[in-house]
């Protein structure tokens, strides 16, 4: 696959109250492919993707290029882990998806070409049976179908997931998964995670970024979970890595697994 | 504004409640609360919703405290205290949304510095100022019995001001409550919504004053759209049930108020209390 840049990151710092979180971050992110941003926990992951949100001040640049290589502003979409609101709250999935795409407040109506598209979004997602549940009532990966959906109603062409499937059940990592490639092929779109859960990464990534405050290794996947970089990214943890035969680049290839692997480290 | 002006923009309103078979609705300053309520209880209803839903109880809370040193200070500079109080509050609505973006401190952080600067430094002008005391009860429990025509006009100002804001804006606040940086990246203006949120918040705070007094602002806002939240099945319908309960619980209020002789403000915050202790019971939707 011929691969262009989509993102360009060049000595990318952030400072928060005087501590270096991130510095000197350099790197690229290929288009149409996959880029996993893996590091230990404090190692700045989600503060990049808030950078390249432009969510938060930082040094250096961040470049957006469209295919041609010129600068570009690509439309992008977002996957949070998590909503953050009140549980008991009786907002619906229907509501949610609503409320970016009619200005109408909900409680004067639902315009039937919003519910209509909301159907559809969902069914993508065979979470259309979720639309009239509250989103208190929703486990953790029915809220990420829900909010991958929103997402993919943008028609992004750059996706960014915070940790996707992190404490998700195992059918409906496997199904994002699924979805998530079935899309990106369809419309070359350039997806970003950032993930601890090198299963995951092993599986789904094509292009790894390591971090940790600045970027210690890249590349394409195999070349970069290797148990040399790996130990030195984790320490101990790597150990369960290296047992792992070869890591399967071929993304959401899962048919062929046993359906437990998908949501622990591999043993081999 | 003229008197005669006010007398013909709220004659279609006295003239609808005539109709009414009670012979208590007959006495203007009846009618008047009646209206006040009715514009100010579903206005405080709606904006309830996104209270309790971006966790802002305390802010009102402050807001309403705040608008006493507005009223001491409006005393004091010999401004008529009905303007200085909103203006007050305002400001301090503004300035502790600033406060908090600014700094790295907790929501309720900076509110608990806020509201504590803006109470000590209303009761060091009160205590300065003994004869001004006298002014200040009717501001801590209300009295929507005692409203006029030109303050309920100003009520019907605000009420379309906040409608019209709800109108365009409520479906992108309440995008905003579920997380704001997602809201961010689907093209919200996230900080000048938030500020011209506060900033009406605040203005209905402080007119509601008037109507239910100081310590009970918060009821208003918060109980009608806390029993909602239990009752409604989607968050169109959690407006409608805050909407009936804010309206039933003013007119049941004021009809206990003139049966028993309490304060309209508690009986009307009573009456809603009661609507949430019903809903507990119930079993959640």
């Amino acid at each position: 696959m011929s691969s262009s840049a989509a993102v360009v990151l060049e000595n990318v710092g952030v400072t928060r109250n005087g501590i270096k979180i991130l510095y000197d971050v350099r790197g690229t992110i290929e288009r149409g492919e996959v880029t996993a941003i893996i590091g230990p926990n404090g190692a700045g992951k989600t503060t990049l993707l808030s950078a390249i949100l432009g969510h938060l001040p930082f040094t250096g640049t961040i470049r957006f290029l469209d295919s041609a290589g010129m600068p570009s502003t690509p439309k992008l979409a977002y996957v949070p882990q998590s909503l953050d609101f009140d549980r008991g709250s009786p907002i619906t999935v229907l509501d949610f998806l609503a409320l970016d795409r009619q200005k109408l407040p909900t409680w004067l109506g639902i315009n039937s070409s919003v519910r209509e598209e909301a159907v559809i979004a969902l069914a993508r997602l065979e979470a259309a049976h979720l639309l009239d549940r509250p989103l208190g009532r929703l486990s953790g990966g029915e809220i990420q179908r829900v909010l991958l959906a929103s997402a993919l109603r943008r028609n992004p062409e750059l996706l960014l997931l915070d940790e996707p499937v992190s404490g998700v059940d195992v059918a409906g990592g496997h199904l994002f998964c699924d979805v998530l490639e079935e899309i990106r092929q369809e419309r070359r779109l350039t997806l970003v995670m950032v993930s601890h859960d090198l299963s995951v990464v092993s599986e789904h990534a094509t292009r790894v970024i390591c971090l940790n405050r600045t970027v210690t290794c890249q590349g394409e996947t195999p070349e970069v979970l290797t148990p040399e970089n790996l130990f030195q990214i984790y320490g101990l943890h790597s150990g369960l890595y290296e047992h792992h035969p070869a890591p399967t680049v071929q993304p959401c290839d899962h048919h062929h697994h046993g359906s437990q692997d998908d949501k622990n480290p591999p043993h081999g | 504004m003229s008197d005669q002006l006010i007398v013909e923009l709220l004659k279609p309103l006295y003239w609808l409640l005539s109709l009414f078979p009670f012979d208590v609705m007959k006495a203007h300053f009846m009618q008047r609360a009646i209206l006040t309520m009715l514009l100010l209880s579903p206005v405080c209803a709606v904006m309830g919703t996104l209270v309790v839903q971006f966790r802002m109880a305390f802010f009102s809370d402050a807001i309403a405290h705040s608008a006493f040193t507005g009223i001491a200070l409006g005393l004091l500079l010999n401004i008529d205290p009905r303007f200085a109080m909103p203006i007050f509050a305002i400001i301090t609505g503004i300035m502790t949304m600033r406060l908090k973006r600014a700094g790295d401190l907790a929501m309720d952080t900076t509110l608990g510095v806020v509201f504590s600067a803006t109470i000590a430094l209303g009761l060091a002008i009160i205590s300065a100022k003994k004869c001004l005391a006298k002014s200040l009860p009717g501001f801590l429990y209300g009295d929507v019995l005692a409203i006029s025509d030109g303050e309920l006009v100003w009520m019907l100002l605000l009420a379309v001001v906040v409608w019209v804001f709800l109108l365009v804006w409520y479906n992108r606040l309440l995008f905003m409550s579920l997380h704001t940086p997602l809201a961010r990246v689907h093209g919200i203006p996230v900080e000048r919504l938030e500020i011209v949120f506060a900033t009406l918040l605040s203005l209905t705070v402080a007119f509601s004053i008037r109507a239910v007094g100081i310590l009970l602002v918060t009821a208003l806002l918060v109980i009608p759209a806390a029993t909602a939240r239990r009752l409604g099945r989607s968050a169109g319908s959690q407006v409608w049930w805050a909407i009936s309960i804010a309206i039933f619980s003013s007119i049941a209020g004021l009809a206990t108020s003139v049966s028993y002789d309490t304060a309209a403000g508690a009986a009307m915050i009573l009456w809603s209390v009661a609507a949430f202790g019903i809903s507990l019971w119930l079993p959640a939707s």
